[in-house]
């Protein structure tokens, strides 16, 4: 199935754009979308977006996922549709 | 007692008759309602007699710093500017920062009263307890950024502080601002208040220091407040080097910048132009608020014909959407030289761009035929019209005089389905952020009480996805009503009150906000405030300035938002799909007037609500 993944600023530097499609097999979870967007983005800069240790996502990382943050969902273990968006913003203010 | 913190003095000057004088600040007042908009907002309800013109003698105008500015607590040099409003009839109150608010403070001053009319254009300096009254006439008609120099010269004193309008506020437009240095109390006309005032500026030098009234308590709570700006994930690392551009980028992507009067939210999304990396590249030095270590104010100059070697003191955030998304403009040069030209002139960026975005859209629509545009091209994208539009409208000359009073007084004057397209709440014109995806930042814009305001009770949690006091779905109803009265009281408790930059409440402060001004706020000022307190004056002030309105007229039925976010989902990007019907914002308003313990039918506060909060005899003069 066929996801788009988008993120801005210097996420988006590091991915190389602000939105790529990706292939994901079916039942994969918001996590796994995080995963593949950290292998894009090469091994220096795979801490701006997971944890080293765990692999897990960095805390401070805003994710949604259809628009909607995944805190009210399941979080990262919220599985994701063909069709869906995955959304990721590092900490923002201002405005 | 007051000992510290406050200054403990108002200075009341009445331009009719030259005169002025010092009135004490009580220490109830200030358990009451701290300062900032607290003091403005009480004062304003005191002595605006319901019914009086904005425009006319009655109506006062408040500048009032809070206890903290001018102290050595960061981000705190700011004021709020209070008067009853030209644009909406209701509270107009703007804040601003910069170095004037403080130096208020140093001259001995907690808030400066301003009454009556001048006979003749004039100024009036302040120099510590020395008040003078001098003739405008040769200021009359300069730019803010001349009449500031201006004043210095003939002062012969580069250190004075200087509040003041431009043409636009001369010609009453208003959308007229108030400028301090490079700084504006924008929106909602306060600029055209200080011109039916014939008062061009106000000057002020100060010398005295801020005195602390507990030294220990206050330097521990001084750097508790330090510790948590160095601990935010972003204050430091990106917004000290964006600044609030970077909500370009983030709106973009969550299909919430409005664009093209409201029309091409999500399709018009021109982040490479006027995003982040975008504003790195024109920003050329940063210009910080007295006694601020962040900086976000950033200086940025054009380097293309026709603009070429303009330079701004922004644009933020939302003159990039008011000069640039909202005109379908996105060219970083034409904006950078717009937002000059608005300072230049005193005309509020924000107001003064949506009202061209909706006559862009009303002339494509063949709407404005019958008005004599000359030989403009009003349409989206002309970045040379709007330029154009601009300094029309402060000098009121021909369609400029149309559209110089924003776009509800417009849209009434054109009539025909004109005000379908008029975007604004209770006649303030819309922010940036397109409220059909993020529900209880468009209640706010219905329910402030300075109208369509994101100042007065950001929704950081459906915005940036803070997630306190809990992390909400920026698409639900539901706990909208409880959430909104919480952004709102505790932003005015904790920002425009005490006074505290905004920006320090979501980026560093966001779960202990209330906790952190109480400890500055006592330590400073030896008043003492639990962090429920505080709240509670936040609380305090939003139904005082409700009760303003109310006895104005308002309620309910004004608690409202454009048709167009009513009956138009978004029909692509991140918000697809979303809209608030008006089955919605009722559903929202009665959680929301509910969770204020306000009478569900009207939007008024009750008497068992007012008297709760000390406020009787409110409930008496509204007959609740
Ligand atoms: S963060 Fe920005 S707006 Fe706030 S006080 Fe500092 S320079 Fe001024």
């Amino acid at each position: 199935m066929r996801i788009t993944a988008r993120t801005v600023m210097h996420l988006a530097s590091l991915l190389g754009s602000r939105e790529v499609e990706l292939e994901l097999p079916a039942g994969s979870r918001v996590l796994d979308v995080l995963v593949r967007m950290a292998d894009l983005m090469g091994d220096q800069a795979v801490p701006a977006l997971l944890r080293p240790e765990d692999r897990r996502p960095q805390g401070h990382l805003r994710i949604m996922l259809n628009g909607r943050d995944i805190g009210v969902l399941e979080g990262v273990e919220t599985v994701v549709q063909d069709g869906d968006e995955v959304l990721v913003v590092p900490p923002a203010g201002g405005g | 007692m007051l000992q510290g913190g406050y200054t403990g003095k108002i200075l009341r000057v009445d331009l009719s008759r030259k005169e002025a004088h010092t009135e004490e600040l009580s220490p109830e007042f200030a358990k009451g309602y701290i300062g900032g908009a607290g003091f403005g907002i009480k004062t304003l309800y005191d002595e605006v007699p319901a019914g009086a013109d904005p425009l006319g003698p009655d109506n006062k105008l408040i500048f009032a710093s809070g206890p903290l500015s001018g102290s050595d607590t960061p981000c705190a040099s700011r004021m709020a500017v209070t008067s009853k409003s030209p644009l909406t009839g209701a509270v107009g109150m703007a804040t601003t920062g910069g170095f004037f608010p403080a130096e208020l403070k140093f001259a001995g001053y907690d808030a400066l009263i301003v009454e009556g009319t001048a006979a003749s254009p004039m100024y009036v300096t302040i120099n510590d307890g020395d008040v003078q009254f001098r003739d405008a006439a040769g200021l009359w008609g300069t730019h803010t950024s001349d009449c500031q120099q201006m004043i210095k010269d003939s002062l012969k004193d580069q250190g004075y502080r200087i509040a003041c309008i431009g043409p636009a506020g001369e010609n009453l437009s208003r959308l007229a601002c108030i400028i301090n240095e490079r700084r504006a109390a924008g929106r909602k006309g306060l600029g055209a208040v200080m011109g039916s005032k014939n008062l061009k500026a106000i000057a002020v030098r100060g010398h005295g220091e801020i005195a602390v009234a507990d030294p220990d308590a206050y330097k521990t709570a001084r750097s508790s407040f330090r510790e948590h700006m160095r601990e935010s994930p972003v204050l430091y690392s990106a917004f000290a080097k964006i600044g609030t551009p970077m909500v370009v980028d983030v709106l973009g992507a969550m299909g919430m910048l409005a664009a093209k009067n409201w029309q091409a939210t999500g399709e018009f999304v021109p982040v490479d132009e006027l995003g982040t990396e975008a504003g790195k590249a024109v920003t050329v030095g940063r210009n910080p608020c007295q006694g601020c270590p962040v900086a976000c104010s950033q200086l940025k100059l054009a380097r293309n014909a026709p603009y070429t070697g303009i330079m701004a003191e922004g644009p933020e955030f939302e003159s990039l959407y008011s000069l640039g998304t909202q005109c379908g403009v996105d060219n970083m040069d034409a904006i950078i030289a717009a937002d000059r030209l608005c300072d230049e002139l005193g005309l509020d960026t924000m107001s003064a761009g949506v009202t061209i975005g909706f006559a862009m859209e009303l002339s494509e629509r063949g709407a404005l035929s019958a008005i004599d545009s000359g030989d403009l091209d009003i349409s989206f994208g002309n970045d040379r019209a709007m330029m154009a539009l601009l300094e029309k409208m402060a000098y009121r000359d021909g369609i400029g005089d149309l559209l110089a009073d924003g776009v509800k007084e417009a849209a009434e004057r054109i009539g025909g389905d004109a005000a379908y397209y008029a975007m604004h709440v209770k006649g303030l014109e819309l922010p940036a952020y397109d409220v059909r995806g993020a529900k209880a930042h468009g209640l706010n814009y219905a329910t402030s009480y300075t109208g369509a305001d994101h100042n007065r009770g950001y929704a950081f949690q459906e915005i940036f996805g803070i997630p306190i006091p809990k992390e909400v779905d920026r698409f639900a109803l539901e706990g909208k009503g409880e959430l909104c009265k919480w952004n709102q009281d505790m932003r005015t408790a904790t920002c425009d009150c005490p006074t505290m930059c905004a920006f320090l409440l979501d980026m560093a402060v966001p779960a202990v906000a209330a906790e952190n001004a109480a400890a500055l706020l006592t330590s400073l000022t030896g008043v003492s405030f639990t962090a429920e307190e505080v709240f509670q004056v936040g609380e305090r002030v939003n139904n005082l300035a409700r009760a303003f309105n109310a006895r104005e007229g308002f309620s309910r039925k004004d608690d409202t938002l454009p048709d167009r976010l009513m009956n138009e989902p978004l029909l692509v990007g991140g918000s697809k799909g979303h809209h608030i019907p008006q089955e919605d914002l009722d559903l929202m308003l009665d959680d929301y007037y509910t969770a204020r313990g306000w009478d569900v039918a009207t939007g008024t506060p009750t008497r068992a609500k007012l008297e709760e909060l000390g406020l009787a005899s409110v409930a008496d003069d509204l007959g609740v």
